[in-house]
């Protein structure tokens, strides 16, 4: 039951590299590659993964810098307050335009917990030690007891593994922005018209426009949670490939472009749901006077794309 | 309106949906000429010194920037 | 302790106990940051605005009274300097309409002055006459008391002398 793709083509992964070629073998082997995350150890049935304690690590400073910045508040900032207060006021105004005054300010809560949140689970992935630091695979020979060389080189279950490179994580999260969007449709527009949204037997049309609503919704499940874990997990593995090939400079070179995309997959999930929430809030005839179509099509497009992926 | 920001702001989601896939179109196909070339230097050169895997990877960033161009390019001007 | 292994209960690793995990993972960031931060960032973001706002309303009042105080300055100066101006314009008439009344009061004692000359000479021109007539007669009654020989009746002499006299003249 096991899905790397180093199981599928073993010969990707099983042969020797020569960074440094010499007789006694290679120095270093491209990683295994293992779509699901590791589990380190089980509390009864529970397993804690390496992803996991990644995520309770984004929570830990998530908290850290909110609570640490809020919590002795001057009207005239600085440091940290001034820093989280820059970083959050510019989401308030962006939630504001996108969703008016009231409502932004409601949903300002949800969308800023899911921006910061993904952001630092995304950028966990370039602090040194993730991925590269573990427990040695049984049978492997670490040498000065702790590095692993040559054809051990891959064999280690690493110990912090970005949450986001992990299904579980984002899934999870897709699911929590997906429920509440529902919630908010349900509160805000009544259970009659919010449902009438996706059931309308008034004309065929409309019962068809009804169902692929219902489509769509479950398609932006799977978007949501795929755009982010395969963007974040292609980086990932790019990361740790270039860190065997040419370690320290490979990394170091695409850390920017990893850090631009941890920030550009937290802001799409976080402005995404925030969209989808301020449609949730809009009826059905607002929603037809308003060219929103384009944002279902939006929705189509990113979920084709993540498809063909 | 307010409320709906796909009206006069589709050209923004476009772009977000477009920078949304650029770790995709950078990270992937680089992962997948970095296997490839030690597929190839495994079987072909067998076993030298990794030229293949790093041509592979280089490769693979070509073809990441030239998805990405590709992408900027079908954006609506505007 | 178990020894690692990667998970995959599911493809793609999807367990349903990591995915609980993450999902009470997201509850619990929620529920601290939205009770516990983000109060407390929209109070300071709305006192900060009110304050903001405040002082900018503080400015524009400022700034509106200034304009009334700078207006009411001006007001002031060009009062000022219209009465001054009055008062230069009223300085010079008074002035000219002293010049003229020293002029006027010198002229009338400078003919004041002269009437008095005049009359004074006049006085004694007369005086002067006088006397000459007198002496004249007294001359003239000696000069008729040698002729005639012998003094006349003093007060006819005189009647008579004086009578001439006047004729002469």
């Amino acid at each position: 039951m096991f899905w790397p793709i180093s199981h599928l083509l073993p010969s990707l992964t099983g042969g020797a590299t020569h960074i440094l070629a010499d007789a006694g073998g290679p120095l270093w082997l491209l990683p295994g590659i293992d779509v699901g995350p590791t589990t380190l150890f089980t509390i009864g049935p529970f397993p804690v993964t390496n992803t996991l304690i990644n995520s309770w690590l984004s929570m830990i400073i998530v908290l850290v810098l909110f609570l640490g910045a809020t919590r002795k508040m001057a009207i005239v900032p600085k440091g940290l307050q001034n820093f989280v207060e820059w970083g959050a006021g510019l989401l308030i105004d962006f939630c504001e335009e996108v969703a008016g005054k009231p409502w932004g300010r409601r949903f300002f809560p949800f969308v800023a917990t899911i921006f910061f949140y993904l952001l630092f689970a995304n950028w966990t992935e370039i602090i040194p030690g993730v991925d590269s630091l573990g427990t040695p695979m049984p049978g492997t020979h670490p040498v000065a007891g702790i590095f692993l060389l040559g054809n051990d080189s891959n064999k280690f279950y690493p110990w912090v593994r970005p949450a986001s490179s992990d299904l579980n994580f984002t899934l999870a999260i897709a699911l929590i922005s997906v429920v509440v969007t529902q919630i908010y449709g349900f509160r805000t527009l009544g259970f009659r018209q919010h449902v009438g949204k996706y059931l309308n037997f008034r004309d065929p049309i409309g019962f068809i426009v009804g169902i692929l609503e219902i489509v769509a919704e479950f398609a932006r499940i799977i978007s949501f949670s795929f755009r982010l874990f395969g963007n974040v997990f292609a980086g990932d593995v790019l990361l740790i490939v270039l860190g065997t090939l040419l370690p320290f400079i490979g990394p170091t070179v695409f850390y920017p472009l990893e850090l631009f995309v941890g920030f550009i997959q937290a802001f799409v999930f976080s402005a995404l749901t925030l969209v989808f929430l301020s449609l949730a809030i809009t009826s059905h005839e607002d929603e037809h006077a308003s060219a929103a179509h384009t944002e279902h099509s939006e929705v189509g497009e990113l979920a084709s794309a993540d498809a063909v992926h | 309106m307010s409320n709906n920001p796909s009206n006069d702001n589709a050209g923004f989601y476009r772009a977000l949906a477009l920078v949304g896939q650029v770790g995709f179109y950078i990270a992937v196909p680089m992962v997948l000429g970095a296997f490839l070339g030690r597929f190839l230097d495994n079987a072909l050169f067998h076993d030298t010194a990794s030229l293949a895997t790093i041509f592979g990877l280089l490769l693979g960033l070509a073809a990441g920037v030239a998805l990405v161009v590709r992408a900027i390019m079908r954006l609506p001007t505007s | 302790m178990l020894v690692p292994h990667v998970v995959a209960d599911l493809p793609l690793g999807i367990n349903p106990w990591l995915l609980g995990a993450q999902l009470l993972n997201f509850g619990i960031l929620y529920f601290i940051l939205a009770k516990f931060a983000f109060p407390a960032l929209y109070k300071t973001l709305d006192q900060r605005a009110a304050t903001i706002r405040q002082g900018v309303e503080n400015s524009e009042r400022a700034k509106t009274e200034l304009a009334k105080a700078q207006q009411q300055a001006d007001g002031i100066i060009q009062a000022a300097q219209q009465r001054s101006q009055q008062i230069i314009a009223d300085a010079g008439t008074a002035g000219e309409r002293v010049r003229a009344q020293i002029e006027a009061e010198a002229k009338a004692r400078a003919a004041e002055i002269a009437e008095q000359n005049r009359r004074r000479m006049a006085q004694e021109e007369a005086q002067a006459q006088n006397a000459l007539r007198q002496q004249t007669a007294d001359l003239a009654i000696q000069a008729a008391s040698v002729v005639v020989g012998r003094s006349l009746d003093n007060s006819d002499q005189r009647r008579l002398v004086e009578q001439f006299l006047t004729e002469v003249r």
